[in-house]
């Protein structure tokens, strides 16, 4: 274990903490007008660490929607996270596979994108990663305990900008990963399909759908160029 | 994950999944500015949108994640005034 890399790690997950603070109080105010306790709130964010999922689980149970559907809805809203652990199999393949199951455990849209920042292309480092998720988890189950507990009390921070915390470190981290051409062409056009889609979905369909044709149209575009090189 | 990373994948397949990670932060990032409600925005009442601006630009410019989260919040915590 590499303190050095784990606290590397847990330092470029500050962003992520910061903007998982609104969204976790939210989630535990909801959560609590849905009738779950604290200790159930946080529970629930320690062993799903799902944002959407969570609301839309909160949501369905508050409506007195059974577990099964609750668990089929969720496995679509997610269905994304497989693209995701396609994505990153690569990097993390010389890992053992329990560590590579609890990396798998700590994925989302944020920690994804912090991860694969780092390590694009190259072999990942266990600590680094384990660093991210572990701090980022933290502070999706404390705020979301925070929230239950005493949410109500809490003035709306939003007005110091902490809302944009996480469109801020999506934007940095989008810049970092446009090295070339063909994926600023394939980041503009999954932008476009991703938003065109979002009004016509109420999921988070969007994100698979842009992904494959952007993801399609960059590797037809490297096809192109390395026939016209010959 | 596990079960993925033991394939052996072809070439073209591993350049899919190298434009899955911008692929993902646009298609993520584009609806969360364009239509941060549930319609599209493109005007100076999009508080996203504005703060987005001076955002990209200060990535662009510094490439430093610190400058564009403080610049961004900053614009931001401004026009919700």
């Amino acid at each position: 274990m590499s303190k050095a890399s784990f606290f590397e790690g847990a330092k470029k997950s500050v962003p992520i903490m910061v903007g998982y603070m609104p969204l976790g109080l939210a989630f535990g105010v909801i959560a609590r007008e849905k009738g779950l306790t604290v200790i159930q709130t946080a529970l629930m964010s320690l062993t799903s660490f799902t944002g959407s999922g969570q609301f839309i689980a909160v949501g369905l149970l508050g409506a007195g929607v059974g577990i099964p559907a609750i668990l089929l809805t969720n496995f679509l809203v997610n269905l994304r996270y497989l693209l995701f652990s396609a994505s990153m199999a690569p990097v993390v393949r010389k890992l053992p596979s329990l560590v590579q199951a609890v990396l798998a455990f700590g994925i989302t849209d944020e920690t994804f994108a912090v991860n694969m920042a780092e390590f694009d292309r190259k072999e990942a480092d266990r600590d680094f990663m384990l660093g991210v998720n572990i701090f980022s988890h933290l502070s999706w189950t404390v705020n979301s305990a925070l929230g239950a507990a005493v949410g109500n009390l809490i003035p709306n921070i939003d007005r110091f900008g902490v809302n944009f915390a996480l469109p801020a470190m999506f934007i940095a981290l989008l810049v970092w990963q446009v090295k070339d051409r063909n994926t600023l062409w394939v980041a503009v056009i999954s932008g476009l399909v991703s938003t065109v889609l979002t009004m016509f979905t109420r999921n988070s369909a969007n994100i698979i759908g842009a992904t494959v044709i952007a993801a399609t149209i960059g590797v037809i575009l490297c096809r192109n160029r390395q026939k016209s090189t010959y | 994950m596990v079960i993925l990373s033991k394939l052996k994948i072809p070439e073209p397949v591993i350049w899919w999944l190298g434009f899955v990670p911008a692929a993902v932060l646009a298609a993520i990032m584009a609806p969360a500015i364009l239509m941060p409600e549930s319609g599209l925005s493109i005007s100076f009442a999009n508080s996203y949108l504005v703060a987005a601006v001076p955002a990209f630009g200060v990535a662009i410019k510094t490439r430093s994640l610190v400058w564009t989260l403080l610049v961004g919040m900053a614009v931001m915590a401004l026009v919700q005034v």
